[in-house]
């Protein structure tokens, strides 16, 4: 099981919590209650889109990292000297995108979806209005296999 | 072809992508801002293929569609952004300029020798603009052209997108009322306010999207709660709830697509489900 499958299941506990609140709302005829459990349920997503993105960030400076230590050895200093310069510093201070389009091509559907999960990473992250839906099964899904194909060693 | 072109910027950290496999942009390659709330994560994920720094993308690959829709808008309004980002650099457009003044022109475009100039600052994920030098004189005139036409086309795409949904709600409804077992129906519920981020954004007034519940007599069975077009991971979501379960129902289709593929998630963590009658009548029977 994937980091991000591991996260999936722990959001679908989290949501049943939070559904049951919506259940009894519903069997309560209750429209205030059932509206706050939807918002509760809302946050809840958010939440554990945080927590995927966290990994998945994770799983990006990894695959950088690897890519750097393959193009600074042996490779002539043309072909090696940005690769050189970014695995000087700290590859978290290389911008998140600029990282990602180390690993994938910036017309690519994939780069895209990436970009989309930054822009509500950041949306939920630094406050704003706070109203980003996310739909954590197809999202969790998505960036198990776009990790799967990231270089490892 | 002469071509005007302008200095500017550095080079990118773009320029530094890995270069994947020959394959163009699908359809739904949202690129820029507004693309990628629009179009949000609704493509099944290809492999992206990982590997050195390679030469920069050439103009052959840029999609043809890519360059007829920049040939219309020169024509049109004499400015072009790559808002889905399917050109390659500012450095290799313009190392290869007369090849892309010749593609423009050999689809449709018959206007003056073009410009290709960064924007001073990155504008809705755009970051250079090619324009009709004869008709525009600067780049912050191309800008302010360009992001006119970009709010009206934003505009007219949104209303779209707002009055699809709508629409698939119409059709679920009509679904779900032909699909109920004997002794249910469907009662409506007071419309919910519809006004999502990029519709305030362009100006799009609020819409009332549709509730209602199944009931059976006097006991209420279920409840049909759209929860949003404009979701990461869905082209909308309408939540099922009864008082012993709840449902994710999901569109998975492209925006705009000519037809809805709804999906059913059940909080029992099973995998989801194609909504069809028997899915729709066992969530139904679940609910009792």
């Amino acid at each position: 099981m994937t980091i991000f499958a591991e996260v999936a299941s722990q959001w679908q506990i989290a949501d049943n919590g939070f559904s049951a609140l919506e259940q009894a709302a519903f069997l309560a005829n209750d429209d205030v209650a059932f509206d706050k459990a939807g918002e509760q349920r809302k946050r809840n997503d958010q939440a554990y889109f945080l927590y995927l993105f966290t990994r998945f960030e994770d799983a990006v400076n990894r695959a950088v990292e690897v890519i750097l230590a393959n193009r600074v050895v042996g490779v002539q200093w043309t072909d090696r000297r940005i690769w050189e310069d970014w695995s000087r510093g700290d590859v978290r201070e290389v911008s998140f995108l600029s990282r990602v389009r180390i690993l994938m091509d910036k017309t690519r559907n994939d780069y895209a979806n990436v970009q989309s999960y930054y822009n509500g990473r950041n949306k939920v992250a630094h406050g704003g209005e706070w109203t980003e839906e996310f739909f954590i099964p197809t999202i969790a899904q998505q960036m198990a296999t776009l990790c799967s194909s990231f270089p490892m060693h | 072809m002469m071509l005007a072109i302008k200095e500017a910027g550095n080079m990118k950290a773009a320029e530094l992508q890995t270069k994947t496999t020959t394959q163009s942009p699908r359809p739904c390659s949202s690129r820029s801002g507004d693309w990628l709330t629009e179009c949000m994560v609704l493509s099944s994920v290809k492999r992206p293929t990982t590997g050195p720094p390679s030469m920069p993308d050439k103009l052959s690959e840029i999609p043809i569609d890519a360059i007829r829709t920049a040939a219309e808008r020169l024509v049109g309004i004499g400015v072009y952004a790559d808002e889905e980002r399917q050109y390659p650099s500012v450095s290799t457009l313009r190392a290869g300029a007369t090849e892309l003044d010749a593609k423009l022109r050999s689809n449709g475009y018959s206007g003056g020798p073009i410009a290709i100039a960064y924007l001073e600052r990155p504008h809705e994920g755009v970051d250079f603009l090619i324009y009709d030098s004869t008709k525009i004189s600067d780049v912050s005139g191309a800008e302010s052209i360009w992001y006119q036409d970009y709010r009206i086309r934003w505009h007219d795409r949104v209303m779209r997108r707002v009055s699809d949904w709508i629409n698939r709600l119409q059709d679920l409804k009509e679904l779900f009322e032909k699909w109920l077992p004997n002794g249910m129906q469907i009662v409506d519920r007071a419309p919910v306010k519809m006004h999502e981020e990029l519709m305030r954004k362009f100006n799009v007034p609020a819409q009332n999207v549709p509730t209602f519940e199944v009931v059976q007599g006097s006991n209420r069975v279920m409840r049909f709660q759209p929860k949003g077009l404009w979701i990461v991971g869905a082209n909308g979501r309408v939540d099922l709830v009864t008082g012993h379960g709840s449902w994710i129902l999901v569109d998975r289709s492209t925006p705009l697509a000519t037809a809805p593929d709804w999906f059913l998630y059940s909080s029992k963590a099973q995998p989801a489900e194609k909504l069809t009658q028997s899915s729709f009548v066992n969530l139904l029977k679940q609910s009792g």
